[in-house]
């Protein structure tokens, strides 16, 4: 029982984590490095609001996925737009950008480990477990933001532009979608989404300057294993993985547990290397 | 309407069109002949911004060269591209949309819709399907009808019945004539030179980049040596 709820949390966390970066893959063609960085980005942006900002816990977290989210807008204008033609060289520049972001909480930081306080404190029983509330709030917020995600591409008018240029640049051209835009914009979600994620994760787990790492190593995993630029492959991939990852952490130890992303992305590799959902042509 | 003057274009560094001048005028349909890799897809390309041109491209007189592809819609130019090129995984209902994206005028965009089912039946009773189940002649239709979403001063078709039955191109020309009646200009690029000729007002045969000829269909076709060497007839 304490697997499926902790589980299930894990995998909303991932989910959040890997759907921005599949989303910006999907759409622009770019395999962002830097998804780790908003992350570290979004968890020092809510700490400085609250412990040296001393702004109230909610407000402070929307501020920072807000934040988070003009920062991804600036990375793709300023860094990501002039060197769009060569994917090694967009690949190079959001590798740079996150060991900047990594090396610039250091030096302002330490690189002490400090901690967020929970949106709300307590536990709750499900299932006849006890689960702190905050991981309820994350899974119940995770499975809503994507919800929304969902709704937002499938029914609004950005939204089938998102779809277009992911189907056809050219053609979207043609129709008059203005692709440096909505490449814009689709980074400022995938900022958002990774945002979301740290704010929600941060108080059980912490807030240090590699916080990015470990979050940008499992999205990549994850949408490995559910098919780059594959949506519903890579919510599938973050439930395989989440509830596999708890399901060992429980049973055997943690320290397996995280052996078994590269594992599964190895096996992946070897026997589908587009991914459970994925296109073949996305590789 | 659309005065080309002076337009080459380039892929990277190779000049492929090579300064051509070019005139649509007001409810003109114009056909682009040629062999192919004559530079035909390029020069209509260059019309719709996907392509570096330099030259003077105007559309009712305003210069939209070295202007995004984007802003195209905006000016007035509808573009059905070679090889269709329609969002295979979305509905027909949804592509025909996008056609209209640039615009905001909702209720316009309805009629619109009304006026393209007009023009091809089909796609109504097609509208909720996904383009990727579609015949290749209903996806032509699709292509032509997404273009004319965005209520287009100027139709520019890019061979657009290739690949489908007799009994859809003659479907498919029989709109390009009424789509012309509705006081739409068309640029065509059509292999099948007949049928071309056939809802012509005028003619340009295009060779290696440059325009070769220019004349009312009557005067290419009444020319021996011309409907030899291009027409094959
Ligand atoms: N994307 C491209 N990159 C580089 N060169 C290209 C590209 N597309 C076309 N070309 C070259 O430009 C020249 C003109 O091609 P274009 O497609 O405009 O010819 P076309 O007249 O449309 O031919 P077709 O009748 O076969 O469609 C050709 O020599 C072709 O090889
Ligand atoms: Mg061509």
């Amino acid at each position: 029982m304490e697997v499926i709820v902790l589980g299930a949390v894990t995998s909303s966390v991932y989910a959040l984590l890997a759907v921005g970066f599949t989303l910006i893959f999907g759409v622009a063609r770019i395999i962002n490095l830097a998804h780790g960085a908003f992350y570290a980005v979004a968890g020092y942006a809510a700490y400085i609001l609250i412990n040296l900002g001393g702004w109230p816990v909610l407000p402070a977290m929307l501020a920072a996925v807000l934040i988070t989210a003009l920062f991804g807008v600036a990375v793709d204008r300023v860094f990501v737009r002039p060197l769009r033609h060569s994917h090694m060289a967009v690949l190079m520049i959001t590798l740079a950008i996150s060991m900047a972001v990594e090396q610039g909480l250091t030096v302002a930081f330490l690189g002490e480990a400090r901690s967020l306080p929970p949106l709300i404190d307590g536990k709750v029983s499900v299932l006849g477990v006890d689960v702190a509330a905050q991981r309820l709030l994350t899974l119940l917020v995770s499975v809503v933001l994507i919800g929304a995600l969902w709704l937002f591409i499938q029914r609004s008018r950005l939204g089938a532009a998102i779809l277009a240029i992911s189907q056809d640049p050219e053609a979207a051209e043609y129709v008059g979608i203005p692709a440096e835009r909505i490449f814009a914009l689709v980074m400022g979600l995938s900022a958002a989404l990774a945002a979301s994620a740290s704010v929600l994760a941060s108080p059980f787990l912490s807030v240090q300057p590699s916080m990015g790492l470990l979050p940008m190593v499992k999205a990549f995993c994850i949408v490995i294993i559910g098919g780059l630029g594959s949506i519903p492959g890579s919510i599938l991939a973050a439930c395989l993985l989440g509830f596999t990852e708890t399901f060992v952490a429980f049973h055997i130890s943690s320290t397996w547990s995280e052996v078994i992303s590269v594992a599964a992305v190895f096996a992946m590799l070897a026997l589908r290397p587009a991914g459970l959902l994925g296109k073949r042509e996305a590789f | 309407m659309l005065d080309l003057h002076g337009v080459s274009a380039a892929y990277g560094k190779a000049e492929v069109v090579h300064g051509v001048d070019l005139h649509v005028g007001p409810g003109e349909v114009v056909s682009l002949l040629g062999p192919n890799g004559a530079g035909k897809t390029t020069l209509l390309k260059a019309i719709a911004g996907t392509v570096t041109a330099r030259g003077s491209i105007r559309l009712d007189g305003q210069e939209m060269c070295g202007q995004p592809a984007h802003f195209r819609p905006r000016f007035g130019v509808g573009h059905c591209p070679e090889g269709r090129r329609l969002f295979a995984e979305l509905s027909v209902l949804n592509n025909l949309r996008l056609g209209a994206f640039s615009r905001r005028d909702a209720a316009g965009v309805e009629e619109d819709l009304e006026r393209v089912f007009g023009l091809f039946p089909r796609l109504r009773e097609r509208a909720g399907q996904r383009v990727s189940t579609l015949s290749g002649g209903e996806q032509q239709m699709a292509a032509v009808g997404r273009a004319m979403m965005s209520r287009p001063k100027l139709l520019v078709l890019d061979e657009p019945s290739v690949g489908i039955a007799q009994r859809l191109k003659n479907l498919l020309f029989q709109a390009v004539r009424e789509i012309c009646r509705q006081g739409v200009s068309i640029l065509l690029v059509e292999q099948d030179v007949r049928a071309a000729l056939a809802v012509s007002d005028r003619v340009y045969l295009m060779e290696s980049g440059r325009i070769a000829r220019e004349g009312t269909r009557e005067a290419l076709s009444a020319d021996d040596g011309i409907r030899r060497a291009y027409f094959g007839m």
